[in-house]
């Protein structure tokens, strides 16, 4: 039976216990989902080469032996197999193969196979947190056969584009627009075309990322501008259903009457809102305040597929206990072990944790998955350890961040050290040492702040101004690297801030404190200290 | 009557009946709050159409009276079905309820004023009478506030499909009843329609579809439709009917043939009609059982002789078999597999299936989260039920893959003392194409029978335990000697023409090894090796614990190679396990073994038995720690060993016999010459059958030894000249046991005292001192009662001359199958006369030096 013809035939609460009943599990039933998945996963793991390579000739048969025993593992331990598709030597088969991005630049993009069971998991989770999007309560949503959805995410092959391919035989949505079209067209475009198709003819669902949603909406108030100056183009007027006419007119009239701007409510009423990606939390009061429904975030990735959903409440991630089995690294040993690579810092499970901590998550995905204990670069805060509000028994969560050492700007980018560093290399700037962070401006937007310091003999240069210096580093930055590109073209924004640092403040700043300066994510403590002692005067220069 | 005005009779006559039956059948039905506010709908439905039709036809007590009736009726309507639809989706404490209570009250009080509508005026239009009404403007009142509760009662019925409460198709049937009956009364105030009754015939429809919707939610049964109050009502409309058309015929009839009991007609009429309405009652009572009771009578047979059938048998397979056939019978459309509770393994395994072509070899693991939810729930439920369960995302892909393999559709817990001791999985059968599920009344029948297996499965396996219990040896939990005596019987009748193949093996020095290293360490390494041993073999044969350290394996169609095979393995075995155990101290501990084989050595089980036994004394004898195939011909693989193993034995065991031999001789010298020819006589004899050489030795050790008893006879009656009295001949018999007791502490020659033991026993089983019959008795004793008798009676003693050989044979051959075993008897004889056997008697005596050669 399709999840159509269960909305039709079944009771609404049946619905609800099967794809949003884990909401009802107990810690303990919890644990003991992930603890069984586990260990089939690890009896699959067992039998392939890949599993093989973790195990070293000894299987686990406990959790606790598998934690103890297999190590951490990030993508380099794959790459051999999954970079050149080695289907012989995973846990399962796998019927699609989705990439996402390794590190910005020229590095190749990282792979991930799905095997049948995995997509089967994550078409359940994904149609559970659409029924949660449409929610008002416990057993209480909203989801109709031939919705509208306004879809501005990334096609296949990113796992965002997996959810229009799935869910096409469950229920039939009309996408804004249509997928096989949407396939053709780069995902700026898409975000357009289906934007105009929304104002024609209304829409139900809006998924979407947090930046791309925040673009929207921009773009929407530029809309509402030119409607007030009458130039609407009589074309468009003409392709609106009358529906959607009525609402724009009878909305033009009303902001023009209150000397208000148009907002996105004024024209659509969405059943559900689900936004996704880094700095959620920066765009969602504004996008709640535009659209008069206050997004939904899940959680996710390539490599853990779809992992997590808020509810109704819509003030926290609850994690599905058959996406992956999770383990968290408290965040003062993530430090550790970024500063230490050899150093393996000890994980804790979902029963194990503290309420307000940050973590960093490590995941076993699950059900023939080729991922076993890998660190994918998230941080979570556990915002609380059960809801009584929500008659919730699980931990909560909020995303806050890739790790340190990766700069994520509006879910596009992932810069690195590495990157930096070749981008300095390819532009010859007279660049003599400098460290990067992730800093957000008055309004809550976040950009990427490289602090330099120029080689004793350009310093004196005229062409060499700070505003010049960061042009130059962005004309590389978007050449370099694609993603950082796609801010530009989608969002319009061009997030890099370069400030100059007189020579020697930063080898002044080591010696003080003993020990580098980190160069990609240090703690804001470490920037102010070093700025405080730029401010002290003048310094000796390294010469 | 024009045709509108018999339509306004008929119609609302028709929704009479058709919501009094349904009111008098909702009334065997078990009681609750949906059932009154049903019976109250259905009242209001009744008194509406009820009034109408006798408004209609002008009864007493008066058409206003009627009039008031109906329109009280149509003006409940509206609040009762809101409670109605307030019971049906399970809403509570609702404020509206009670205010649409309160409203309507006051209104239909009102309504018997007239305020709304005037009582109708007949008027007559065209030869045609017609009901004509007064509406007072206060009429909206009434409508409106009808249009709110109904607006009210979709809201409930929206709220509770809603949130779960009610299904959408459970409330289909309401939907449609209601609908009907508002397009119904609305289309009835057209001008068009004003003169069609349609109002009340809606009434009539809307109450079979408020029925329907009670059926789908199980609450009232079609056979309630066959209590004793429909069937009178049916009964009783019939036969006025029937008296109403046939009474002037009746009175015509009677006034012809009886005018001058004219007087009685009506007590005739009256008489007349009990009996018509009697026999209608039975008539309707048999048709109403036959259409919804037989079916569940039926059942409810099935079930008892499925009770009665289980709780008469002991047997799990023969509980399981029944089980198999009344699912057979109840759902013939699925196959049903049975899981049962391993308890040793702690899983379910497959234990029967209803289609015999499906293998049982499928488990279901006692972590399977539908084990859990079973347990937890005892309820049975679908398949795609579970899926819907949070329970459900803990399967795992596996066990997913393996229920939709099974076409699993519904599971079935059998639960016996909140233990869920077994699962029937349902499944489809894909003959139709598509699935089906099962009905209410099917799961309910279905669960009962699963109750009923419960309870006898329950006691079906403490019998077998009991029984397992009492075939298994305690320590070793291998099947102890009787079970395996029992076993091997049944093994011989079914491998009576292929291979049988027996194997003993005996631990060597298993006492001293006790007292070595001490009983605990004795008991593990018996309780190792039995799990070893039993492992090893596995189906290919049956192990079982014989004795205390000797261990018996039934090899069925296998020859001896195959023996020898699991013997020598399960010899490395030991050898590795006590040399390597790692412990400082180097053990020792071997066994002997011995192995014989059906057709090719023995010719039934006693005789597989004895040889098997004989193999290993010959294994023991010949230095232990070996493995010996029990060979009816002396073929000697190895002449040299052969002889030297033989000699071997003989010398071993010489000194013992002739210190024996020597002290009969010193007591009685006869029974010394007597004990001489009975071994030669009988060791001849064993040879021609032909028997192993080392029991052709046992057989002479045994004729030597078989009187040895007679040491503890009294010399008075061993040399007494002439008949001995019974007294003397009862103490005479226990030399047998004499000899027994005197050979039994020799070890080194316990081996011959089956042989000995039997020599007195008889074929017809009428010897002594155990009275063994046939080939119970071993062959090397039955050779020896045969040369006994034969020494005995060619033999000259003090009270009788020796019989002549002639006439001893003769004796022999009359008692062939009574005292004798008629084979070897036979044999024996032409021995003898073809002076194979050569014949010694008492003229062979000599003195015992002289035997010697001294």
């Amino acid at each position: 039976m399709t999840f159509e013809e269960k909305l039709r035939h079944s009771a609404p609460a049946d619905l609800w216990a099967e794809y949003c009943g884990f909401l009802d599990l107990s810690l303990e039933e919890y644990m003991g989902i992930q603890e069984r998945l586990l260990m089939e996963q690890i009896h699959l793991m067992a039998d392939c080469a890949l599993g093989q390579r973790f195990f070293e000739g000894h299987v686990p048969v406990s959790l606790e032996e598998f934690r103890s025993r297999v190590p951490l593992t990030s993508f380099t331990d794959y790459a051999d197999v999954l970079l050149t598709k080695k289907e012989d030597m995973l846990p399962a088969k796998p019927v699609v193969w989705l990439k996402t991005t390794w590190e910005g630049g020229n590095y190749p993009s990282k792979w991930a196979p799905y095997s049948e069971a995995m997509l089967q998991t994550y078409k359940r989770n994904i149609l559970g947190a659409m029924i949660l999007s449409t929610s008002t309560g416990r057993g209480r949503f909203r989801v109709r056969p031939n919705a509208k959805v306004l879809y501005s995410l990334a096609p296949m092959p990113y796992a965002t584009g997996l959810f229009p391919e799935l869910i096409d035989g469950e229920i039939s949505l009309r996408f804004l627009p249509p997928v096989r079209e949407a396939r053709k067209i780069s995902f700026g475009q898409q975000a357009r075309r289906g934007y105009r198709m929304a104002m024609k003819s209304g829409m139900n669902l809006f998924f979407g990322m947090s930046s791309v949603l925040y673009g929207t909406t921009r773009n929407l108030n530029t809309l509402s501008s030119s409607a007030d100056k009458g130039k609407m183009g009589l074309r468009s007027i003409l392709g609106m259903s009358p529906r959607m006419l009525w609402r724009v007119l009878h909305a033009a009239y009303r902001c023009k009457r209150d000397n208000t701007p148009l907002m996105p409510k004024d024209l659509f009423s969405l059943d559900g809102f689900v936004c996704v990606g880094t700095d959620t939390n920066l765009y969602r009061d504004e996008l709640t305040n535009a659209w008069g429904i206050r997004p939904m975030e899940i959680a996710g990735g390539t490599e853990p597929s779809c992992m997590g959903t808020e509810t109704w409440s819509k003030n926290g991630l609850v994690f599905f206990p058959d996406a992956c089995f999770y383990e968290f690294i408290p965040e003062q040993e993530m430090l550790k072990s970024l500063q230490n690579p050899s150093y393996q810092p000890p994980t804790y499970l979902m029963n194990e944790l503290v309420a307000g901590q940050k973590y960093e998550l490590v995941i076993t995905v699950l059900k023939g998955g080729a991922f076993m204990r890998y660190r994918v670069g998230d941080v979570y805060r556990c915002l609380r350890l059960k809801n009584p509000q929500d008659n919730l028994d699980l931990p909560q969560f909020e995303y806050v961040d890739r790790i340190p050492t990766v700069i994520d700007i509006a879910g596009f980018t992932r810069i690195t050290e590495r990157e930096i560093l070749k981008i300095i290399e390819i532009s010859s700037l007279p660049v003599a040492e400098w460290f990067a962070v992730k800093e957000y401006d008055e309004t809550g937007h976040s950009y990427v702040h490289i602090y330099v310091e120029l080689q004793p003999d350009a310093k004196q240069s005229p062409v060499l101004s700070q505003k010049i210096l960061q042009e130059h580093f962005s004309i590389y930055f978007r050449f370099y690297d694609g993603d950082y590109n796609d801010l530009k073209r989608l969002l319009g924004i061009d997030p890099l801030q370069v400030t100059m640092l007189p020579s020697g403040t930063i080898r002044q700043y080591e010696q003080s404190i003993g020990r580098k300066m980190i160069r990609v994510g240090a703690p804001q403590e470490m920037v102010l200290d070093l700025l405080r002692l730029r401010e002290r005067g003048p310094l000796c220069d390294a010469e | 009557m024009t045709l509108n005005e018999r339509l306004f009779l008929i119609v609302p006559l028709i929704s009479l009946l058709c919501n009094a039956f349904l009111f008098v059948t909702v009334l065997s039905a078990k009681k609750n709050r949906l059932i009154y506010a049903f019976m109250a709908m259905l009242g209001s439905f009744t008194i509406w159409c009820c009034g109408s039709l006798f408004m209609r036809m002008m009864l007493a007590p008066g058409q206003h009276f009627w009039y008031q009736v109906s329109i009280t009726g149509i003006f409940l309507v509206p609040v009762l079905l809101y409670n109605f639809l307030y019971c049906f989706v399970e809403a509570r404490g609702s404020f509206i309820r009670l205010a649409l209570f309160v409203l309507w009250i006051p209104i239909t009080v009102m309504n018997f004023f007239n305020v709304f509508i005037t009582e109708p005026e007949v008027v007559f239009e065209n030869g045609e009478r017609k009901f004509v009404y007064g509406i007072s403007p206060l009429l909206m009142i009434p409508v409106l506030l009808a249009v709110v509760t109904i607006i009210g009662a979709w809201k409930l019925a929206y709220q509770g499909v809603k949130e779960g409460q009610v299904s959408f198709s459970s409330l289909r049937p309401l939907m449609i009843g209601v609908g009907v009956m508002f397009v119904g009364t609305v289309a009835a105030a057209l001008p068009q329609m004003v003169s069609l009754p349609i109002d009340t015939f809606v009434c009539g429809v809307n109450a079979i579809c408020l029925y329907f919707a009670l059926y789908n939610k199980r609450l009232v049964q079609l056979r309630n439709f066959a209590s004793n109050g429909t069937s009178y009502l049916v009964a009783v409309l019939f036969s006025t009917l029937i008296f109403k058309i046939y009474y002037n015929n009746f009175e015509s009839l009677f006034i012809r043939y009886f005018a001058e009991q004219s007087e009685y007609i009506v007590e005739a009429a009256a008489l007349s009609f009990s009996i018509v309405t009697v026999i209608l009652y039975k008539v309707v009572r048999m048709l109403m059982n036959n259409l919804f009771v037989k079916s569940q009578e039926n059942k409810e047979d099935r079930l008892r002789e499925f009770s009665s059938a289980v709780n008469k048998t002991l047997a799990l397979d023969e509980v399981l078999q029944l089980y198999q056939d009344f699912l057979q019978e109840t759902l013939p459309t699925k196959t049903a597999r049975i899981f049962l509770l391993d308890k040793e393994t702690g899983e379910y395994r497959a234990a029967g299936c209803t289609n015999a072509s499906l293998a049982l070899s499928d488990r279901i693991a006692l972590d399977n989260p539908l084990v859990r939810f079973l347990q937890q729930n005892g309820k049975s439920l679908s398949y795609s039920e579970f899926q819907r369960t949070r329970t459900y995302r803990s399967m795992w892909e596996s066990e997913k893959q393996r229920f939709t393999e099974m076409k699993a559709s519904f599971f079935l817990p059998i639960l016996c003392d909140e233990e869920l001791t077994g699962i029937t999985v349902f499944c489809d059968i894909e003959s139709s194409g598509k699935k089906c599920g099962l009905k209410f009344s099917e799961i309910s029948f279905l669960q009962s029978g699963a109750a009923v297996l419960s309870m006898a499965l329950k006691n079906a396996t403490l019998y077998r335990a009991i029984q397992n219990k009492a075939h298994h040896d305690s320590l070793t939990n291998l099947y102890n000697r009787s079970y395996f005596a029992e076993n091997i019987r049944k093994e011989f009748e079914l491998c009576v023409n292929h291979e049988l193949t027996l194997l003993f093996i005996s631990f060597d020095d298993f006492s001293l090894y006790n007292e070595l290293y001490g009983i605990e360490e004795g008991d593990r390494i018996l309780k190792k090796f039995s799990a070893y041993l039993e492992a090893l073999v596995s189906a290919k044969g049956t192990v079982a614990r014989y004795g205390g350290k000797e261990f018996a394996v039934s090899f069925p169609f296998c020859t001896a190679d195959t023996a020898v095979y699991y013997a020598e393995t399960a010899k490395e075995w030991l050898n590795h396990e006590i040399m390597d155990s790692g412990e400082k101290t180097k053990k020792f501990l071997t066994f002997s073994a011995g192995i014989s084989s059906y057709p090719f050595s023995a010719s039934n089980v006693d005789q597989l038995l004895s040889y098997a036994n004989m193999a290993v004394f010959s294994a023991k004898s010949r230095g232990k720690n070996r493995i010996v195939v029990y060979t009816p011909s002396v073929q000697e693989t190895t002449p040299a060993e052969n002889s030297q193993t033989r000699r071997q034995l003989v010398n071993n065991c010489a000194a013992t016999i002739y210190a024996l031999t020597a002290a009969i001789d010193a007591k009685d010298h006869y029974t010394f010459q007597h004990s001489q020819n009975v071994a030669d006589y009988a060791s001849a004899l064993a040879a021609a059958i032909p028997l192993d050489a080392d029991h052709i030795e046992i057989v002479r050790q045994a004729g030597l030894l078989h009187d040895i008893g007679k040491i503890g006879i009294p010399e008075a009656i061993l040399s007494k000249n002439g008949r001995l009295t019974p007294e003397e001949y009862e103490i005479m018999k226990q030399h047998v046991e004499g000899s027994i007791a005197m050979i039994k502490y020799l070890p080194s020659l316990d081996y011959v005292i089956p042989s000995a033991i039997g020599h007195h026993e008889r074929w017809d089983g009428k010897g002594y001192p155990r009275g063994l019959v046939g080939e119970q008795n071993p062959v090397a004793a039955r050779c020896l009662c045969i040369a006994d008798s034969f020494d005995a009676m060619t033999s000259k003693r003090s009270y009788r001359d020796a019989m002549s050989v002639k006439d001893a044979l003769e004796e022999i051959r009359r008692n062939l199958g009574t005292q004798f075993d008629p084979e070897l008897g036979a044999l024996f004889i032409q021995l003898v006369e073809s002076g194979q056997i050569k014949v010694r008697g008492s003229e062979g005596i000599r003195p015992f030096a002289k035997q010697r050669g001294e």
